[in-house]
């Protein structure tokens, strides 16, 4: 259930297999090789973690900042926030995936059983990516709404306590 | 003179409040606007008097008066007249809100001064009285109309004046004076330099101490202390141009060479024991560089000129002396306050009131600026208020529904109206030389004022002095405000617009901060 929360449908790929080194002339070619289960996961939980972040940092910068309530000005800048958590939530993937390698389990692949390390491949984070994009854009709504409910009833919440409750009119800015 | 005009006696109190002449009639106004705007107290009976019913002056009045009242008696229905609009005015006159001292002689074709004296029966009854009436008064005096006023000639007004001691709606302003165990005061305002303010002070401040006398079927009615009678006495503040030509009844008109000479000629009287006008205090009210104002003509609608200071600083007069309940110790009357202006065009510091008034009239323009911006657009139709209030932090603090824009918009367009008419004085007192630098009402539609640059004078250094803040960000003072607030409804919405908007202006316009002073 965490996991779904936190990654969509693009959970862990724990069983993803990977393409082993080529064999030497006196081995048989190894079909594929697997990741190493925990390092996986823990990528993944960086990359929540920094969608995370992204959201909590955009949230905060969104309604703290401003120094009215209700403006016109606010409801562009909501909208703002929230395309721009979805498309952070979509990148996050590919600088966790390229900047931090992990290792192939060892003994998984029969051409090189050490545990070597491997990039990330762009087709196994894509799938992420795109959960991250819908991920942002729901954190920031659903946070943005469970914020200004919850912290909203205190009025030293600031930006919080000024545009409590639903974000109506605000997430229109026809209405603003 | 520092006014508290916030203490809570003084909120308790009725100022009774003459206004003798067009003078008198023009300070009338600001006090209107200060009550609009929550500085009155707890009631203003007002009585006009003036010869010339249909004088510019009275008619202005007569409407700012009409639009006051017909605010707070919709938002008294709407249970929301406890803030602004708090004062209850009513005309100490029954029938009329003018109280002529030619009235009696209103059935008589015939209103010129010597008719109004009985001068063609002094001829049968008392030939020498007729010849002293005519040694005293040049024929174009005898024959002046006194329906267009007394025109700078005071001695002819005072003739009719004593009238008032007659008058049924006098002896009652006395009877209530004593019923209210000394919650009420009277205070006179006019010029000393015309014609009808001049005639009209000394006698009124005398019969308000000397009260009524038994008639027949009439009990006697005391006068008032003298501790609690005041009067502003308004010396020449502005000139006349040039007229165009004759009155019409050849008569005399208002001459700029005699205000001042009428000025000094009368204030002897008020400093006088011996005569004693019978006023306990006296504020005397003036501008070095009189203004010249635009229209020179003789009485009727004509006669309109803009909004002067000093006829705010008049009403402030009035209100500071309500504030005080008059004066305290009766064995040093009368008292002389007076003020100063520090510059040619006087501004927040040259105002005769105490910090907390003045922080209380800072925020009643940022709330009358937050009104006319968003929620009657410079005083005009309204625009889908429950759809652009929808969701905001106050209406859900205070439990306003969204049809409750609809419910109450007879209110909201009457404070709309009168909110309009108190900014079109605004900016007449901005645009005027001298300028009164009070509020930037430089432009006919308040919406085109930013909320920021509203009061003059005051502001913040640094950053904060640079942001630019509209009505949202006054909102962000109303949503504290109501947050602290646990009752709701309409009542309580007017409750916030006013502490909400100082809480505002508090921070925006802060008294220990000027402009040009930065922050650390």
């Amino acid at each position: 259930m965490l996991l779904w929360l936190l990654h969509l449908w693009a959970q862990p790929p724990i069983g993803a297999r990977l393409d082993c080194p080529p064999p030497r002339a006196d081995q048989a070619p190894d079909p594929g090789g697997l990741y190493n289960a925990a390092e996986i996961a823990a990528r993944w939980q960086m990359m929540a973690a920094v969608s995370i972040a992204v959201v909590v940092a955009l949230l905060l910068g969104c309604y703290l900042l401003p120094r009215a309530s209700l403006n016109r000005a606010f409801v562009v800048r909501w909208w703002a926030a929230l395309a721009t958590s979805g498309v952070l939530c979509l990148l996050v993937p590919l600088p966790v995936g390229w900047f931090s390698q992990v290792h192939v389990r060892a003994g998984s692949c029969s051409t090189r059983p050490a545990a070597f390390l491997v990039d990330l491949p762009f087709d196994l984070l894509l799938p992420r990516m795109l959960a991250g994009l819908v991920w942002g854009l729901l954190a920031f709504a659903i946070a943005s709404l469970l914020a200004t409910w919850l912290l909203g009833r205190w009025s030293g919440a600031g930006g919080f306590f000024h545009y409590r409750g639903c974000p109506w009119p605000r997430w229109n800015p026809g209405q603003g | 003179m520092s006014a508290d005009l916030l203490s809570a006696d003084y909120r308790q109190r009725t100022l009774v409040y003459l206004a003798l002449g067009g003078s008198g009639a023009r300070a009338l106004e600001p006090l209107l606007h200060l009550c609009a705007l929550g500085l009155g107290p707890a009631q203003l009976r007002v009585l006009l008097v003036d010869p010339d019913q249909g004088n510019a002056a009275v008619t202005r009045v007569g409407r700012v008066l009409d639009q006051y009242r017909a605010t707070r008696e919709r938002l008294a229905d709407a249970g929301a007249a406890g803030s602004f609009f708090r004062t209850e005015v009513v005309d100490a006159l029954p029938e009329s809100r003018v109280w002529s001292p030619i009235a009696d002689d209103d059935f008589m074709p015939d209103t010129r001064f010597a008719a109004g004296v009985d001068r063609q029966v002094m001829d049968a009854d008392a030939p020498e009285l007729g010849l002293l009436f005519d040694l005293l008064n040049a024929r174009q005096v005898r024959e002046m109309d006194l329906a267009m006023g007394f025109r700078g000639v005071p001695s002819v007004g005072t003739v009719f004046m004593n009238r008032l001691r007659d008058e049924a709606f006098f002896a009652q302003l006395l009877s209530q004076y004593h019923g209210a165990a000394g919650a009420t005061v009277f205070f006179a305002a006019g010029s000393v330099f015309g014609g009808t303010g001049a005639a009209a002070l000394p006698v009124v401040g005398r019969a308000l101490r000397d009260g009524v006398q038994q008639r027949p079927g009439a009990s006697a009615i005391r006068g008032a202390q003298r501790a609690r009678i005041g009067a502003a006495l308004l010396l020449p503040y502005f000139t006349l141009p040039t007229p165009g030509g004759a009155p019409a009844d050849g008569g005399p008109r208002p001459e700029n060479a005699l205000f001042a000479h009428n000025a000094a000629g009368a204030l002897p009287s008020y400093l006088d024991r011996e005569r004693d006008p019978g006023y306990g205090a006296y504020y005397l009210v003036g501008d070095s560089v009189p203004r010249e104002q635009e229209r020179n003509e003789l009485g009727g609608e004509a006669q309109a000129n803009a909004a002067h200071y000093v006829e705010l600083f008049a009403a402030l007069a009035a209100l500071d002396f309500t504030a005080r309940g008059g004066e305290e110790r009766e064995d040093r009357l009368p008292i002389y306050r007076a003020t100063g202006v520090g510059s040619d065009d006087p501004g927040w510091g040259d105002l005769p009131v105490d910090g907390r008034t003045r922080r209380a009239l800072k925020g009643a323009l940022v709330a009358l600026h937050t009104f006319l911006s968003f929620f009657r657009p410079n005083g005009g139709s309204p625009p889908d208020l429950a759809a652009a209030l929808h969701g905001v932090t106050w209406a859900g603090l205070l439990r306003l529904p969204p049809a409750i824009w609809s419910d109450r918009s007879d209110a909201l367009d009457a404070v709309g109206r009168s909110w309009m008419s108190t900014w079109e004085w605004l900016r007449e007192l901005r645009r005027s030389t001298p300028a009164l630098r009070l509020a930037a009402a430089t432009a006919d539609q308040p919406a085109r004022v930013p909320t920021h640059a509203l009061i003059e004078g005051f502001g913040r250094g640094g950053p904060r002095g640079r942001r630019s803040d509209d009505v949202f960000s006054v909102f962000r003072a109303w949503n504290t405000e109501a947050a602290r607030r646990r009752n709701g409804g309409f009542g309580a919405f007017m409750e916030v617009l006013r502490a909400g908007s100082e809480r505002f202006s508090d921070d925006r316009f802060p008294e220990a901060e000027q402009p040009g002073q930065e922050e650390d």
